[in-house]
């Protein structure tokens, strides 16, 4: 009996052991969820050894997804009750998470505090505000598009890269000279390979007039002539010229910018940072999309953290966020390695010397005067349906102007008010 | 009828032997299905509460295309798979049971894929199909033969999904074909000879019959689960293009965990298993006129 009553206390101890380390050890765990890679985890541990540095008592749990499989995980989170206390949130998703509660009011905060916000572009906090004007995330980046072309290729065609601007002609005429055969035929080198889905698809309509949405995000405007049009040319890179490699490779345009067999691709900073970092002897460059009727025009997104509203350490998580998304911080974790366009307009300088970037790495500075944000609440839906339209055009199974008519009043249907 | 004190003891024991299962089976199997059966008939986004709405979840199924589409995949995807299987499974199962040289080798290598994931074998077949690097177009090329976009046509999205999935499942039901090849009384095959039956004659009128309750098996499992492919689609071409190879499964991946439309997900779901149940159900009944159990 004694016997069983010491394994008894001691597990009941264990247990009591394993279940309440904050009253055991007097710490406190903070889970962060995010989509770090490799490349810019590093930048990353710096702003959390920062703010663990002033906060020895807490610990933070870093839980990364890849950004594909991100969003049905925090799904699941919220739909369990799980989420993490500070959240990864991107503008396209931010209106649906406002419009649920998932995402802690900040506002009480930053009243309280007196907390200065005019650092943060103005443009980018609306799709993390309500209609109220309650905030509810702080951006660590702003994100715009340009062409990223592999800058030794173009030489290698006697043709200069980037271009201060370029017609539609001018693209496919360098896009032809860069597209290579080899004896038999087979294509060897791809002018582009970069087809627009989803967000970056504006990229490819606003240069030529077009636009995905009206500014109210009530319509779809990919019925106009001019969306028509943009999307035929787009299709006919690969379908008629053959430039392009296909819309639906699995190899992707990525592994073959990398390895010299396509001259130009679709690119963010991230992405220009991730392809820097791999490519580090290749000279890369950005140029804007071509034009036909606008040479400077673009959309913008971007990246940020928020705190979920269900979070047990509010206060904390507050203090981790201010710390996470403060100017040192977003200076090493963004500026400074090219993973965006940093969320403060101080760190614009830094951004420009970071040696990962480009040398027209102004570029995605100036788009942002010259772009808008269209937050929706149904993304996913309205993206399966986009994509699946799109592909229709890009494989070549249906013209733009049979199928754009269609695709827009499937997708106005999905259109919803905003928070 | 009272139990005596060790009837008692003994069902006691057999109780707490089987909880840790039932926990489980209440938990992760039970417990979900009928909450899942609930929500078909609620609007549940997942980030709110359900909201009960009756039958409209299954009303709407019937106008929607896309389920329609879905649906029809998924049963392209079934017959495509299910009679390739199983006849390709026979015919290697039949010359292995041969006992040929190295046939252990190859019983091995036509069940590793059984053995590995899902996912695994999709990521390596994403390549195998890929339209420039991939060593299907490789060998086209070889033969002076165009290339072919598998995973990004309508036309071959499916069918190559469908290869690869026989592929994978062959091994299981080879190794389920060659043990009721083996319980065949080898007498039979005797008698037979003696009778001047030839080897196409033994294999119809005695080696078919007498693997049937095996090959009805297959049948049922092979059914089941190629009404619910997922993981291929998912990873090799995340059901398109254009919806070509959205399947059931998918559709109810798509709504449940995308669009924030579980209740929706939940009703497609339990047409799902309404279709399975009653396709096995008919293949129970009309198994009489098919199915001879040696001995029986």
């Amino acid at each position: 009996m004694k016997g069983r009553s010491v394994i008894i206390y001691m597990l009941v101890g264990f247990l009591g052991f394993m279940m309440f380390p904050s009253i055991v050890w007097g710490r406190t765990t903070l889970r962060l969820s995010f989509w770090f890679h490799a490349e810019d985890l590093p930048y990353w541990q710096k702003g959390i050894d920062r703010f663990k540095a002033s906060h020895p008592e807490v610990d933070i749990q870093i839980e990364s997804t890849p950004f594909g499989d991100y969003w049905q995980k925090l799904q699941t989170q919220v739909a369990a009750g799980t989420v993490p206390d500070i959240i990864g949130m991107v503008s396209m998703y931010a209106p649906q998470y406002i419009k649920q509660g998932v995402l802690m009011n900040l506002s009480p905060y930053i009243k309280q505090e007196n907390f200065d916000i005019k650092d943060f572009w103005p443009q980018i906090m609306r799709s993390y505000k309500d209609k109220k004007g309650n905030i509810y995330a702080f951006p660590y980046d702003l994100s715009t598009m340009a062409i990223l072309g592999n800058v030794d290729m173009f030489s290698q065609v006697g043709f200069k890269f980037p271009p201060s601007k370029w017609t539609w002609d001018d693209f496919l005429n360098a896009a032809k000279k860069l597209t290579k055969k080899d004896s038999s035929g087979k294509i060897i080198q791809w002018g582009i390979g970069w087809f627009p889905y989803e967000w970056v698809l504006d990229y490819i309509l606003l240069p030529n007039g077009a636009s995905m949405f009206n500014k109210e995000v009530t319509k779809c405007l990919l019925d106009t002539p001019a969306a028509i049009e943009s999307l035929q040319k787009w299709a006919d890179l690969y379908l008629k010229y053959g430039v392009a490699i296909s819309p639906t490779d699995a190899s992707g345009n990525v592994p073959f910018f990398e390895s010299g067999k396509i001259a130009m691709v679709g690119a963010n900073p991230e992405w220009v940072m991730v392809r820097r970092i791999r490519m580090p002897n290749i000279k890369l460059d950005v140029a804007p999309f071509p034009y036909t009727r606008n040479p400077l025009i673009g959309a913008l997104h971007g990246g940020s953290f928020s705190i979920s509203a269900t979070t047990k350490y509010p206060q904390l998580a507050w203090e981790f966020l201010k710390e996470f998304t403060s100017a040192s911080t977003l200076k090493e974790s963004v500026a400074m390695a090219f993973r965006g366009i940093p969320g403060r307009q101080s760190l614009v300088g830094d951004f420009l010397e970071s040696p990962n970037g480009v040398p027209n790495a102004k570029l995605f500075l100036d788009l942002i005067k010259v772009s808008r944000v269209y937050p929706l609440t149904n993304y996913d839906q309205t993206m399966t349906v986009l994509k699946n339209n799109l592909d229709k055009i890009y494989l070549g199974k249906a013209l733009a102007s049979q199928v754009c008519p269609e695709m827009a009043k499937e997708i106005d249907k999905l259109l919803e008010p905003l928070p | 009828m009272k139990l005596k004190k060790s009837q008692r003891n003994e069902l006691i024991s057999g109780l707490l032997f089987l909880t840790p299962n039932l926990l489980g089976f209440i938990i992760f199997t039970a417990g979900p299905l009928i909450v899942s059966l609930y929500y078909s008939f609620t609007h549940f986004g997942v980030l709110s509460s359900p909201k009960f709405c009756g039958l409209e979840n299954y009303r709407q199924l019937f106008s929607d295309v896309l389920f329609q589409k879905a649906l029809i995949n998924t049963l392209y995807y079934t017959v495509g798979v299910v009679i390739p299987l199983i006849i390709l499974s026979l015919v290697l199962a039949v010359v292995l049971n041969m006992r040929l040289k190295g046939y252990l080798l190859f019983r091995t290598l036509y069940f590793l894929p059984v053995v590995t994931s899902t996912i695994a074998i999709s990521l390596l077949w994403r390549w195998i199909y890929d339209t420039n690097l991939g060593l299907i177009n490789y060998i086209l090329s070889i033969l002076q033969l165009s290339p072919i976009d598998w995973l990004g046509s309508t036309t071959w999205a499916m069918p190559s999904i469908i290869l690869m999935s026989i592929w994978k499942g062959l091994g299981y039901n080879i190794v389920l074909y060659m043990a009721g090849l083996q319980s065949v009384p080898s007498q039979l095959y005797e008698a037979a000879t003696i009778d001047g039956a030839s080897e196409w004659q033994k294999f119809i009128r005695i080696t078919i019959p007498l693997i049937s309750p095996t090959t009805f098996f297959i049948l049922i499992m092979s059914i089941i689960s190629s009404f619910q492919v997922f993981e291929q689609t998912y990873v090799m071409t995340r059901g398109g293009p254009v919806y070509s190879t959205t399947t059931l499964v998918y559709y109810i991946y798509l709504n449940g965990f995308q669009w924030f439309k579980m209740g929706y997900a939940s009703s497609i779901a339990w047409v799902l298993f309404s279709i399975i149940l009653i396709i096995t159900i008919i293949q129970w009944i009309f198994q009489k006129k098919w199915v001879f159990y040696y001995g029986a």
